[in-house]
């Protein structure tokens, strides 16, 4: 078997001693650095990569890769205690995941995270070996169109991420979309809304928006009633998971590992959508929706193995095209060049041994994963019972610290900070921030989708239809539309939204 | 008193060789104005790796994206003078004046030019399977079907869009404009087959050049390409009025010493002579700038001319 010897050839490099350990190293800082709020994989990378400048290509690309997918891990850990997403998939995983932790579950929330996000990456380090070049070619088919009816869906989708009033989370879509309104228009090369603040033309980072409206407004909240804070996570109860816990999760993690797979692949912001997708689908599908959004564990276990999935996957078009699909992937890019190798279909022929090695070190870096982080889990729930005074400050400088990393401006720190100011006055309003996050995200691409499907159709709308995937998508957002319509129409609405009372 | 000038010049010229030599005593800062993993942003590292080896000093890219790059080079121009701030910039930088209606400058260079890096010519790319197997019939197709040949670019006011729009003026043809964000967008539209062409410097072609995905019509400058002898240049082609190469240079602030201006325009120029630079470069088919500070401030006022005449006849939207 020609896939059996590859990966053999891949576990044989990967196993090297001087990889395992580069490996280690590797996953550990892309945990720390995930953990840290703020502080993402692309600064970690930029800044590690002239030390790679001296170590053997596949060396420095197993570490540069277990930066990243560390740090998909390690992003849930904030997210799950302080409700500080540093990452777009983190976003959801807080949803249920803090409310886990403020009932004292927090180390069941981060031992599902950790094992879900384990078996996706199990799972998809074997798509990429035994599927890649075909897949890849698949992620080609999608054009503008597709991409297009892909956002709409997830749009449509958000609503149901909501689960207060349906009226206040239309209102934050569309102000998550017309945030995304600013910076600089593709197409004409005009900056909207920019008022020329050089740092609006290139839009605001999304990091930005996601530390100031959660993070910090999270903070200001809890300063308000400190005392019921410190309440709350008195009584933490069980770290492990029980055979009932097992049970629930499995379904969720299994159908989050396959949304996963399939968006990551797709170059192009698919992998964000990913976790937003699970989470949604779950909500649909689960028998315990009604407790999404109060701390489900099935809401923790869809979108981590989802973002795991997608962002192993997001590996694919890197590897077998040379095709970045994120920021991450292009200074992956980046660093093969450097290293005097030209990423593209021919590194799988010309260096099977760089290939398969970073294929292997993948799966060999999500056993050092759960290694690493299920004994911490521990040590990160005494963390949350730190008094807040203490805690509130560390957090703060770590999120000035990070947002400061994303492109060495101070400008980002103060724009944290209003959106901080903003994120409080939502939680006064009981207006969610997740719908406005997702509207965020998808508002710019779906512009820029559909005005360049416009462009090649030479204006022809009917584009969307003629094509057999745009047209499936659009029809599977009209039925969740409809879906999410119905009930609403009957006032029966808890069905779809489980009412808060 | 000729004695006494004499010793002050004899002072003047020790202390300031002294100075040069003791360049650099603390780290330096390197500014990339682009974001991290693309081609400037590569070439700087390398740059910057080879300088730390060279004068055992410490060079630390750090990058500084937005704003086309006005960012960055706003905030390196307005550094101390003292050769530990410096600016990684590219070809991009000649065509700011026409993309904006206002910069954050007044001088046509702030900044000294210090050496080039790297030279990358640009090659015109269709698709593998693509029916336009050479230049000729592209051009032909393209004057009888005005506007319905696509190209794409980085975004609108971005380098390939300029070196796109010159090169319709020198075709005397009309095609239509697809933006995209980034080159790399559009040469992932380019090989899914969205759009018809591309033009783009060699560093974003080579890997899809070497598996086939994407086919070269022509390539700028004087002579083929070594690692692609196959594909011709524009002359050769017919089109001998195009010849758009594409930089990355070194800068520094006004008022740096000029012992520094030239240690590391030497220094860099050292830096390209080695032959692990020769291969990094030669990897991506691009060549080493081996320009003095001189040619390379001539050679961004030939750039900024040229682009105006290009501007001059496009529809480019000033921000």
């Amino acid at each position: 078997m020609d896939v059996l010897s590859n990966l053999l050839l891949g576990f044989q490099t990967a196993a090297s001693f001087i990889n395992l350990f580069y490996c280690l190293i590797g996953v550990a800082l892309g945990t720390a650095i995930g953990v840290l709020p703020g502080l993402g994989p692309v600064a970690t990378i930029a800044m590690l990569l002239p030390i790679t400048f001296g170590l053997d290509p596949v060396s420095s690309l197993i570490m540069l890769a277990g930066i990243f997918y560390g740090a998909q891990y390690g992003g849930s850990t904030t997210a799950i205690l302080v409700n500080l997403p540093g990452e777009a998939s983190s976003v959801i995983t807080a949803l249920d995941g803090h409310e886990m932790a403020k009932r004292g579950q927090a180390g069941k929330a981060l031992a599902t995270a950790a094992l879900g996000s384990f078996f996706a990456g199990t799972v998809t380090t074997f798509l990429i070996a035994l599927f890649s070049p075909p897949l890849a070619e698949v992620a080609l088919k999608f054009g503008p169109a597709e991409y297009f009816s892909l956002m709409v869906l997830g749009l449509v989708a958000s609503i149901v991420l909501a689960h207060g009033s349906l009226l206040h989370a239309l209102g934050m879509i569309v102000f998550g979309l017309l945030l995304g309104i600013i910076g600089t228009d593709v197409n004409s090369g005009v900056a909207r809304f920019s008022f020329d603040v050089p740092e609006l033309t290139d839009g605001i980072n999304f990091v930005v928006v996601a530390m100031g409206v959660f993070g910090l407004g999270e903070i200001i909240g809890n300063l308000e009633n400190e005392a019921e804070r410190n309440l709350m996570v008195k009584k933490v109860t069980g770290l492990m998971l029980s055979k009932e816990d097992f049970k629930a999760i499995a379904a969720p993690v299994l159908r989050g590992t396959a949304l996963g797979s399939v968006l990551g692949i797709l170059p192009g912001g698919g992998a964000m959508l990913s976790s937003f997708a699970a989470y949604a689908l779950e909500k649909k599908v689960s028998k315990n929706a009604a407790n999404f959004g109060k701390g489900a564990i099935e809401g923790v276990a869809a979108p981590e193995s989802a973002n795991n999935a997608g962002a192993q996957a997001s590996f694919i078009p890197m590897l077998t095209l040379g095709i970045p699909s994120n920021p991450v992937m292009a200074l992956m890019i980046g660093a093969m060049i450097i290293q005097g190798i030209q990423p593209g279909p021919s590194v799988m022929t010309e260096q099977p041994a760089l290939f398969w090695g970073i294929v292997a070190s993948m799966w060999i870096g999500n056993v050092f994963l759960v290694i690493l982080n299920l004994p911490l889990i521990g040590l990160w729930v005494k963390m949350v019972s730190v008094p807040y005074h203490f805690l509130f400050p560390a957090i703060l400088v770590f999120c000035a610290i990070g947002v400061f990393s994303l492109a060495n401006t101070t400008f980002d720190v103060y724009f944290m900070a209003a959106f901080g100011l903003l994120g409080y006055i939502f939680r006064k309003l009981e207006c969610e921030p997740a719908p406005m996050m997702l509207g965020f995200i998808l508002g710019p691409m779906m512009e820029e989708f559909l005005r360049r499907a416009l462009l090649l159709s030479k204006g022809d709308p009917s584009v969307f239809i003629r094509r057999p995937l745009s047209a499936t998508m659009l029809v599977l957002a009209a039925v969740a539309m409809v879906t999410v319509l119905l009930p609403a129409l009957r006032k029966k609405r808890q069905e779809a939204f489980a009412e808060e009372d | 008193m000729c004695i006494r000038l004499l010793i002050v010049i004899c002072t003047l010229v020790s202390l300031s060789s002294a100075f040069a030599a003791e360049y650099p005593d603390k780290p330096v800062r390197l500014v990339v104005s682009w974001a991290p993993g693309g081609a400037v942003d590569v070439i700087a590292r390398k740059v910057a790796q080879k300088l730390s080896e060279q004068t055992k000093g410490t060079f630390v890219v750090e990058n500084k994206p937005g704003a086309t790059g006005t960012i960055g080079t706003q905030q390196v121009i307005r550094s101390a003078p003292d050769g530990y701030t410096l600016l990684a910039l590219d070809n991009t930088f000649a065509l700011l004046p026409f993309v904006f209606k206002k910069l954050p400058w007044e001088q046509e260079v702030p900044f000294i030019p210090i050496a080039v890096a790297a030279l990358q010519p640009v090659v015109i790319l269709v698709k593998g399977d693509s029916p336009y197997k050479d230049l000729a019939s592209l051009v032909n197709y393209a004057k009888a079907n005005p506007d319905t040949v696509t190209y794409g670019t980085g975004g609108a006011g971005s380098a390939p869009h300029f070196s796109a729009e010159a090169f319709q003026q020198a075709a005397g043809v009309k095609l239509m404009h697809v933006p995209y964000k980034g080159a790399g967008e559009a040469m992932t539209g380019l090989i899914s087959g969205q759009i018809d062409m591309v033009l783009l410097s060699t560093p974003s072609a080579v890997s899809q050049l070497k598996a086939n995905r994407v086919r070269a019509l022509a390539t700028s400058g004087n002579k083929r390409l070594a690692s692609f002898p196959n594909i011709p240049t524009f002359a050769e082609a017919g089109m001998p009025g195009f010849g758009i190469t594409n930089w990355v240079g070194i800068a520094a602030p006004l008022g740096t010493p000029k012992e520094i201006v030239s240690r590391l325009n030497v220094e860099i120029r050292k830096a390209l002579d080695s032959s692990d630079m020769k291969d990094f470069l030669g990897g991506m088919s691009a060549e080493a700038g081996n320009l003095e500070a001189d040619g390379f401030l001539r050679l961004i006022k030939e750039e900024n001319a040229r682009w105006a005449q290009v501007a001059k006849h496009a529809d480019i939207e000033k921000q």
